[in-house]
């Protein structure tokens, strides 16, 4: 291929471009898609929470406690990772101007 | 059809019938239908690639146009979510886009079977990234990546609460990431099944309502496959990006 043809297929490709009305879309995420994420979020918290509790008890021999407290603290940060990925979902449309951090 | 299948019997991980089973030490390492399809998937990503870049003309082909398209879409997103930062983590994150995304339509062939429906091999992938990306936190950040599970700013007597929440949260990282993506699967190519089911229960006369709707869901099941590939790899980027940027 010359110089030549190319000029002129770059060319033909501007005109295309120009021809388009915008730029590629900008991909959305489907509502489904994130509501499975954030389902799978909270539940992985919680299973963390159980799993290392479970571990930590037949370690020190001290069932039930750990696996009581780790459940909790696995289920509260389950919770701060779907609400951050919520937040993080929804200030891509609307800008929060009172935004605590 | 006489006998109805399980509709899970789909997952099921058998050893190739004709090749001898192997065993080490006390491990069964026979190779099965799922080693099989992980090999044809990783073939067949070769096999694109290759055949993409096989050519190298200045105005692409339909396949070597492909092969690019999804390489600048990789690009793309880790631009977008790491920065420039991100540019030497592109072929991991690459390879991985390409294996969830050939798996997951590897599995939509029929007879076939789903390698990402079972989470050992997602939650192998997922604990490869996530113990990748603590050691880069580590390497990058030094004691400072302790500062992820410890935001600036709070007050000191919640402190060892909160680390002990943003621990936890970082370590469900990698059991969030590996569920979802197995259990969509899963999930999607029982109800194939099910429904599958239902069309020859009902036969010829009534059988045609479920089989529309098979139809549908087949579509959606590849819609999904390549979702859940997507979600999968931005995952990666996005955790990556933590480790990076540390914001």
């Amino acid at each position: 291929m010359t110089d030549d043809e190319l000029e002129r297929l770059g060319r033909k490709i501007d005109a295309a471009r120009g021809r388009q009305p915008s730029s590629r879309p900008k991909k959305e995420p489907s509502p489904a898609g994130e509501a499975m994420r954030m389902g799978t979020e909270f539940a992985g918290g919680v299973l963390v929470g159980a799993g290392v509790g479970y571990f930590l008890d037949r370690w020190l021999d001290t069932t039930p406690i750990f696996l009581m407290v780790c459940v909790a603290l696995g289920a509260v940060a389950g919770f701060r990772t779907m609400m951050r990925s919520a937040r993080a979902a929804s200030g891509e449309e609307k800008d929060t101007p009172d935004k605590p951090t | 059809m006489i006998e109805a299948e399980s509709p899970l019997s789909q997952f099921e991980v058998r050893p190739i019938h004709f090749l001898p089973p192997l065993h080490l030490g006390p491990y069964d390492v026979s190779f099965t239908n799922a080693s099989l399809l992980m090999l044809i998937v990783v073939g067949t990503v070769l096999l694109f690639l290759a055949g993409g870049a096989r050519r190298g003309a200045l105005v692409p082909g339909r396949w070597q146009s492909m092969a690019e398209s999804t390489y600048l879409f990789v690009e793309h997103m880790i631009r977008d979510t790491i920065g420039d930062n991100g540019r030497q983590y592109f072929p991991i994150v690459f390879s991985i886009f390409l294996f969830v995304l050939f798996a997951n339509l590897f599995g939509m062939l029929p007879y076939s079977f789903t390698v990402t429906s079972h989470i050992i091999v997602t939650f192998a992938m997922a604990i490869v990234i996530f113990i990748g990306v603590t050691i880069i936190g580590f390497a990058r950040h030094g004691l400072d990546y302790f500062h992820l599970f410890l935001p600036s700013g709070t007050p000191w007597i919640m402190a060892p609460l909160l680390f002990f929440i943003e621990l936890f949260s970082y370590l469900a990282r990698p059991v969030s990431l590996s569920i979802r993506l197995a259990a969509n699967m899963m999930a999607g190519h029982t109800m194939l099944k099910v429904i599958g089911g239902f069309v020859i229960a009902l036969g010829i006369l009534g059988g045609w309502l479920p089989f529309a709707l098979l139809v549908v869901l087949n579509g959606f099941e590849i819609f999904v496959a390549l979702l859940q590939a997507y979600i999968f790899t931005i995952l990666t980027c996005v955790y990556l990006n933590d480790a990076v940027n540390m914001h």
